[in-house]
């Protein structure tokens, strides 16, 4: 009866260690997958950082360069240097004035 | 220059625009005990901002090929014994909380870099329409009067 008994006991044991091994090694594996997975999401985001970061800076260059261009056009201006362009239409009374009465 | 193409042909090359030096102001504030988590009490605290992850630290740990358990008897479990569990032990729990602190500083930094994305995909967006709306004017005075 002893012997049943302690039979008993380790087959208890025995089937409590399978399960314990058998939840840490699922324990295990989910805390590699939820690593894994971040990692991955990191990964993408530094990327998508950098590319950003790039883009800002072409499209500051570019802003910058349009700018400039603009700057040296407007010193050279023909729209806004040339005092002719200021009259719209020529008033047909000043024109008549010049005329000899 | 006309309009479409506002870059002359000798800026079309890549130009060296340095990534690392673009800031944009990014309003992030880190819950200090997720900080406390992700700083080594003797150094300084973690900073996401700065602190990037390179492939190799981000690559999955080799699996150390763990020694079958041998069953020891209690007469041999002597201090030798006893030294060398002890060793093995801190090692285990110095290996487990070096882990832990690498997953949590990786999680806040992925947690910096999505507002500090945020903000410069808005920044994209603002610097397009700012240029989009000076090519218009560009293009208008061009249609009228000619290249500049």
């Amino acid at each position: 009866a002893d012997v049943f008994q302690s039979h008993e006991e380790d087959d208890r044991k025995v089937r409590r260690r399978e399960k314990n091994r058998v939840a840490a090694q699922r324990s295990r594996k989910k805390q590699t997958q939820k690593a894994d997975k971040l990692h991955e999401e990191y990964e993408s985001l530094e990327q998508e950082n950098t590319s950003l970061k790039r883009e800002i800076g072409k499209l500051t260059d570019e802003m910058k360069h349009l700018s400039e261009v603009l700057k040296d056009h407007e010193k050279i201006c023909p729209l806004l240097h040339c005092t002719m362009n200021f009259v719209t239409v020529p008033r047909p009374d000043a024109l008549a004035s010049c005329l000899p009465r | 220059v006309p309009a479409g193409q506002i870059l002359p042909a000798n800026r079309n090359t890549p130009s060296p625009i340095d990534p690392e030096t673009i800031q944009v102001p990014v309003g992030y504030e880190p819950d200090p005990a997720d900080l406390a988590l992700s700083s080594i009490p003797g150094q300084e605290m973690f900073d996401p901002r700065k602190r990037k992850f390179s492939e190799e630290e981000l690559k999955p740990q080799p699996m150390i090929k763990k020694a079958r358990k041998v069953f020891i008897p209690d007469d041999l479990k002597d201090d030798k014994y006893w030294a060398r569990r002890r060793k093995n032990n801190m090692a285990a729990k110095r290996s487990r909380d070096a882990r832990r602190l690498k997953e949590n500083q990786i999680a806040i930094r992925a947690s910096f870099l999505e507002k500090e994305n945020s903000a410069l995909r808005q920044e994209v967006a603002d610097l397009r329409k700012e240029l989009g709306k000076c090519k218009n004017v560009l293009a208008k005075y061009e249609a009228r009067h000619g290249p500049l």
